[in-house]
């Protein structure tokens, strides 16, 4: 039965990241000195955390603006529904590549925001927005929302009328009706939507180059500069392994926090 | 009428009016809901007594969940009226009306165990701990469920679950019980003991209950009084015993137990006793309020009505009919005959016991039955 499955997995997924492990390896050479120059100076490392802050700060800005718009989207009327997720589906669709220019068009030193705040009055000097983490951040949560957004609107839109109706009944105002029933039953799209996010991040490479501008160093630039710089192909592909192992550790150990029945959410709100 | 009037120093003079009963616990007044071109519920009136268990009875789509939707503030007013224990509170959201509710699918909250669930309004009423934990408790056992109470619904079986529902409801005492339809998702014993459990808790602890469902033997089990609802309004409120042995219209008639409705036309009405000939032949008496004459409808109960084989007049206070028996179903406790009166398929029930006659299908027989056993419904 599951045998296509996994000879399509198998396939298109296991081989290339067997090439990859040979490369890193220096096949057929079959050193390990490509892994320990990873380690040689603290670049690599350095930007493996800044990696990890920039996924962390992502996921949180995700859950920031993503908890309130999938809410919404779950509990606003029937009619206004398509045009609402019209506004976090039309941006996902559009390349990533364009919205990271408009990003660039609008955080620029003489872009929309700063010329805005300059004219208000709330600034003197134009702010860094961009060419740092702050702008790298911003951009990758914009991109990644959807994968936030979706879960936890799932997760809200699937519980019975009647919970928030009991709770009603039982004395709840809305507030506490949110609180106490909501949003403890909406944790696995919370659940679901941060390890998508989480994950993500962390191979994520278009918006960290783009809106980076060669400042902020995370693992895919890091990668890519030992590929197109360095022609480092083996050393490309150890850190690439090295990223892929941190990946795979990282969603692991959050599988074990969170277990899988939780995210499915199949115990929870479904009845 | 109550007039209340303040005194002469007050700024304001208030005259209080009310025309309801001042005992009554709640009162519904021409309420009305409209869901587009359709009338949910149709300037519907009635009151309740406190202690009083009154169940909305009807098919589906006669109103009655919209009704107790409303009494629960679940669903809005188009007009009308609703006085709980002396307040109006049409306006106020279900939260403010100290209702418990028990749903047709419980909605017990799954990510709390059983204790937290009946706990709930308890905590909303910011009621120290110990309490809570000793009226949970008491809760608990008197829906028979100690020992449960760190379970999670998911670990419970559907009549646990509908238990669970319930001890939430009334654990924080609540000025009236609503009940939409709670035992429908059980199997039949078990609905059956949960009739009476339901009913012995609900005597137990006195609340008032307004009660929804569409099995009648489930509502007149259980019931102090029932509304028999049809199209969004009120056909007839009244006991069992009223709504079964004087049904006032045809729908309640059928809806409430087995009838048997024969087309007929009041021909005399003389002492209190009226003489109807049928449509599908042969003539019939029985008691009648008022001496309208014309088009009726006549109704026997299946179980009121006897086959004889020896054919006999009908004389003195017994109505009898010749018939032919079509068919004949065991049922165990009870045989139906189907017997063809003229053109007319009649239903007869008849116990088994010692010493009755078994008919076969095509036999002739008797049909008989008292004068008092019968009645007209317009």
């Amino acid at each position: 039965m599951i045998a296509p499955a996994a000879l399509l997995v198998g396939v298109l997924f296991l081989l290339p990241i067997g090439r990859l492990f040979g490369m890193s390896l220096d096949y057929p050479n079959w050193t390990t000195a490509f892994f320990a120059g990873l380690f040689s100076s603290s670049v690599y490392v350095k930007s493996l955390w800044a990696t990890l802050r920039v996924s962390v700060f992502v996921v949180l800005g995700c859950l920031m603006f993503g908890y309130p718009i999938g809410y919404l989207l779950a509990t606003c009327r029937a009619k206004l529904r398509p045009y609402l997720a019209l506004t976090v589906l039309l941006p996902f669709w559009t390349s990533i590549l364009v919205r990271n220019f408009a990003w660039m068009y609008l955080l620029q030193r003489h872009g929309t925001v700063n010329e805005l705040l300059q004219s208000i009055g709330i600034i003197d000097q134009p702010l860094r927005l961009m060419f740092n983490e702050f702008g790298v951040v911003l951009g990758m949560t914009n991109a990644l929302l959807p994968f936030m957004v979706l879960p936890i609107y799932v997760a809200i839109q699937s519980q019975d009328e009647a919970f928030l109706e009991a709770a009603g009944s039982l004395g709840a105002g809305p507030s506490v009706a949110f609180l106490k029933v909501t949003f403890p039953l909406s944790l696995p799209g919370i659940y679901a939507g941060t390890l998508l996010v989480f994950a993500t991040a962390l191979g994520f490479f278009v918006t960290p180059a783009l809106l980076g501008g060669g400042k902020v160093l995370v693992a895919a630039t890091y990668i890519t500069y030992e590929i197109e710089i360095l022609l480092n192909w083996p050393g490309a592909a150890a850190a690439s392994i090295v990223l892929l192992g941190i990946i795979l550790i990282v969603v692991a150990a959050y599988m074990r926090v969170v277990t899988i029945e939780r995210l499915s959410g199949a115990d929870d709100a479904m009845a | 009428m109550d007039a209340v009037i303040g005194t002469g120093n007050d700024a304001v003079t208030q005259v209080a009016v009310t025309q309801t009963a001042s005992s009554d616990h709640l009162t519904v007044e021409n309420l009305i809901k409209i869901f587009g071109a359709v009338r949910a519920v149709d300037d519907v009136s009635f009151h309740v007594a406190p202690g009083e268990f009154l169940t909305l009875l009807g098919p589906s789509g006669s109103g009655k969940t919209t009704l107790l939707r409303m009494i629960g503030g679940f669903e809005n007013a188009d007009a009308g009226r609703i006085v709980l224990d002396g307040q109006d509170v049409e306006h106020l959201p279900p939260n403010k009306r100290n209702i418990g509710v028990v749903f047709q699918k419980y909605a017990l909250f799954p990510h709390l165990t059983v204790f937290e669930n009946v706990a709930f309004a308890l905590r909303r009423r910011h009621i120290g701990r110990g309490e809570i934990a000793g009226r949970v408790g008491e809760a608990l056992d008197l829906v028979s469920l100690a020992g449960l109470a760190e379970r999670y619904p998911r670990q419970l079986s559907g009549g646990q679950q509908q238990r669970v529902a319930l001890a939430r409801a009334f654990v924080f005492h609540p000025d009236i019980l609503l009940m939409d339809e709670p035992l429908g998702a059980l199997d039949k014993q078990l609905r059956e003991r949960m009739q009476r459990e339901i009913r012995a808790l609900q005597k137990k602890i006195g609340i008032t209950t307004v009660y929804v469902t569409h099995d009648q033997t489930e509502a007149m089990t259980m019931s102090d009084r029932i509304a028999v609802m049809n199209n969004g309004r009120i056909e007839q409120i009244g006991d069992p015993n009223d709504l079964y042995e004087r049904p006032t219209t045809e729908f309640v008639a059928g809806f409430v137990g087995d009838s048997n409705l024969l087309d007929c036309s009041v021909k005399t009405y003389a002492d209190g006793i009226v003489v109807v000939r049928l449509d599908t032949g042969g003539e019939a008496r029985c008691h009648a309020k008022d001496a309208a004459l014309g088009p009726a409808k006549f109704l026997i109960r299946p179980e009121k009505l006897r086959l004889d084989t020896r054919l006999v007049e009908g004389i003195g206070s017994i109505n009898a009919l010749p018939c032919i028996v079509a068919a004949a179903t065991y049922v165990g406790d009870y045989t139906l005959y189907d017997v063809t009166v003229g053109t007319t398929l009649v239903t007869v029930k008849q116990y088994n016991r010692e010493g009755e006659t078994r008919f076969a299908a095509g036999a002739t027989a008797n049909l008989s039955w008292a004068i008092g056993d019968c009645g007209l419904v317009r």
